[in-house]
């Protein structure tokens, strides 16, 4: 998914379970956290990296 | 001298000699709180009477030579989100500003077995994140202390007590201790139990403590851990690992330079000091990190954000609402790339005993509206190394700066026989004017 695509879903959650007013208040944190998820799949991980 | 100025290890000593009576040394306290506290706010709550009662008792069970442990008579400051038995506990938060707890958080439990008496509850930032408390730095008063255990370190600085505990999810007793001109420390999360502390996020939780010198901090670790602390059983030549990549680019000019400095006096007090290069896994530390606080803080505050979302502070609610947006699955990835980042990270160690970098980016910000950037101290708090904070330097605006080292996990025998080597060559002996 690129980075918009991610925001994107994103945001529709955060209008779900915040509301709009506050998802549209959000939205540097929301672009924020589409970033680090991006980053955080884009490393591969193995089996014995156990959580 | 004044009881105010003795060091932890001083004062402990003192007392069990019978040359400090620790009734006289909490009245020294209290006098000194009453001197400096409205100007610094370091802290919550006092309970004088309760105080004085205690270290009435520990006076007479020394004057009958009946110590408790190595910490008789020591009174300490405890960061308010640490449960304590009957004291107003409020997590930095209008939501608990009357809960009284019905039990010791268990380092607290440790520290009073050893003989220490809770001076009093010290100020956290809102549920230790970031929105500030009313805490000032003791070295200017118009720069924040740093946080979250914002009270602790001041009040260490400040000469209100000898030494305090906190807690580090990211950055919140390094930072500070770097902000105040003081020694911290952060041992391995599985070192002191987190029982009865509020968490922030479980599995970043740290308890850590604050002191006026190495020595003192060995004793307050020695107090709470659950396993003993190896000690080295000879000096030799340690390896320090001088980290430059990602460190210095976050640091200023100043910290830089000094930290530099730092270095090359180490280098020639006998230190083998190189470059260490972090590796590659290094880049996701940040998203790693942040990825398991707003889950980890969105799970902790799941039903009284929903109850009392309105009684939160700007910051921590971002974290709360955003964590509340990402799905099982991108928690697990995080929990897993950590791992993979610890594994590493921890390869680092192969060819130094312990690392340093600047334990802040610079001096203490101005304001209190902002408690300054946790961004040296993360890193490690993901790694589960342990760390401390050396005061070595000031900025040329007078306040303090600190260095940071790191070691393996469960090696704080070696982390405390170097920093003391450190403190030694540093030599810092200024202290704030309030």
């Amino acid at each position: 998914m690129s980075d918009d695509q991610i925001i994107e879903v994103l945001s529709e959650r955060a209008v779900q379970k915040l509301g709009r007013q506050r998802a549209e208040k959000l939205r540097p944190e929301i672009e924020q956290l589409a970033a680090d998820l991006k980053e955080l799949y884009s490393v591969p991980v193995e089996l014995d990296d156990e959580p | 001298m004044n009881p105010e100025d003795l060091s932890l290890v001083e004062a402990a000593a003192a007392i069990r000699a019978g040359e400090l009576s620790p009734v006289q040394y909490v009245l020294s306290l209290f006098t000194r709180m009453s001197e400096v506290e409205l100007r610094v706010q370091a802290w919550t709550t006092v309970n004088h009477e309760d105080v004085l009662a205690e270290a009435k008792k520990c006076e007479t069970e020394g004057q009958k030579k009946q110590f408790r442990g190595p910490l008789h008579g020591i009174p300490v400051g405890i960061k308010d989100i640490f449960y304590t038995k009957g004291l107003r506990t409020t997590m930095g938060s209008t939501i608990f500003e009357n809960f009284v707890p019905g039990y010791d958080a268990h380092a607290v439990k440790r520290l009073k077995e050893a003989g220490a008496i809770v001076l009093g509850k010290s100020v956290t930032t809102m549920f230790a994140n970031l929105d500030p408390g009313p805490t000032r730095n003791p070295w200017n008063l118009a720069h924040t202390p740093g946080g979250s255990s914002s009270g602790s370190a001041a009040a260490v600085a400040a000469r209100m007590c000898p030494a305090a505990i906190g807690s580090q999810t990211v950055g919140s007793v390094g930072r500070p201790g770097a902000f105040n001109g003081i020694v911290s420390m952060v041992p391995t999360q599985e070192r002191i139990s987190r029982q009865g502390v509020f968490p922030l996020a479980w599995s970043l939780d740290h308890v850590g403590m604050f002191g006026r010198s190495v020595a003192d901090v060995e004793l307050m670790l020695d107090s709470m851990t659950e396993s003993p602390v190896r000690k080295l059983p000879e000096r030799r030549l340690f390896r320090i690992g001088v980290v430059r990549d990602f460190f210095y680019e976050n640091a200023t000019p100043e910290a830089r330079s000094l930290n530099d400095t730092l270095a090359g006096r180490l280098a020639e007090s006998g230190f083998q000091v190189e470059e260490a290069r972090l590796p590659a896994i290094f880049d996701l530390a940040q998203s790693t990190l942040r990825t398991i606080l707003r889950a980890e803080v969105a799970s902790v505050h799941e039903r009284l954000f929903a109850a009392q979302s309105e009684s939160y502070g700007e910051k921590i609610r971002a974290v709360i609402e955003t964590g509340m947006l990402l799905e099982a699955s991108d928690y697990i990835r995080a929990r897993r790339v950590r791992r993979h980042y610890q594994r590493d990270m921890a390869r680092l160690f192969d060819k130094f005993d312990v690392l340093l970098t600047p334990a802040a980016r610079g001096t203490a910000p101005e304001g209190i509206d902002t408690t300054g950037d946790p961004v040296m101290n993360g890193p490690w708090t993901l790694a589960n190394f342990p760390t401390m904070t050396v005061p070595h330097a000031l900025g040329s605006n007078g306040l303090p700066i600190g260095a940071q080292l790191s070691a393996p996990p469960l090696q704080e025998g070696l982390l405390l026989e170097i920093a003391k080597a450190v403190e030694s060559v540093a030599g810092f002996t200024d202290r704030p004017d309030l």
